[in-house]
């Protein structure tokens, strides 16, 4: 994902995850991300998902779980692996 | 530019004294602002936070965000936020096509992400745990 942040940020692209639980299926701390976006040097949004917002877009198969957005929050992909392919479409004119 | 007035006191005791008016840069809260901006935008000349949100006023600019409204304010991640369309937004839905509602979630630095503050952007949202 990271990959893909660094591709298409300038372009208009944003990433936000969502982590649910620690090793110790716990919330995650602010210091918890901080450690998970060091080790796999990752610099866009990590977040604690205490909302359970990955579970609003019908995910039939748990996670890892992918959601696209288009600019005005538009959903373009819903609980879809293959959404990384359709970042170009959903960027902004 | 703003203005200083400059006393000739210590110049000109041969010919007295007498206040001057000289057109300068000035920023007196050091937030990053000309005084003369700060008049124009809304912010206090004088106090480098206007909103209290724990940012500059001049960062807040630089970055996009409102220095009036505490509600709005650059994250510590740099992320290219984009709330052009925030306030005409209604959520309607979760499936394709749909506008979906906003969120906000604690990040790495301690922010509070706002899904929204995104609203000209496309987001990708990954979904995961740490296991």
């Amino acid at each position: 994902m990271q990959a893909a942040y660094e591709q298409y940020r300038d372009s208009g692209l944003m990433i936000i995850g969502l982590y649910t639980e620690t090793n110790e299926y716990e919330l995650p701390t602010s210091e918890d991300l901080q450690g998970w976006a060091d080790t796999y040097g990752l610099t866009f949004a990590v977040t604690a998902d205490d909302a359970a917002v990955w579970t609003r877009f019908e995910v039939d198969y748990g996670i890892p779980s992918l959601t696209l957005l288009g600019p005005g929050a538009v959903v373009v992909a819903a609980d879809d692996m293959g959404a990384v392919s359709k970042i170009p479409e959903a960027l902004p004119d | 530019m703003g203005r200083l007035l400059l006393s000739t006191c210590a110049l000109a005791l041969a010919v007295g004294c007498a206040p001057s008016v000289v057109d300068m840069p000035f920023d007196s809260d050091g937030d990053g602002l000309m005084d003369l901006d700060e008049q124009e935008i809304g912010t206090d000349p004088f106090l480098d936070d206007s909103d209290g949100d724990g940012h500059l006023d001049g960062f807040e600019v630089d970055e996009g965000a409102d220095p009036i409204n505490a509600e709005d304010y650059p994250y510590a991640g740099g992320y290219g936020i984009d709330r052009s369309c925030r306030d005409t937004l209604t959520a309607t839905g979760n499936a394709v096509g749909d506008v979906t509602d906003n969120f906000s979630l604690l990040d790495q630095h301690g922010d509070q992400v706002k899904l929204w503050d995104f609203c000209g952007r496309a987001v990708l949202l990954v979904a995961g745990a740490f296991w």
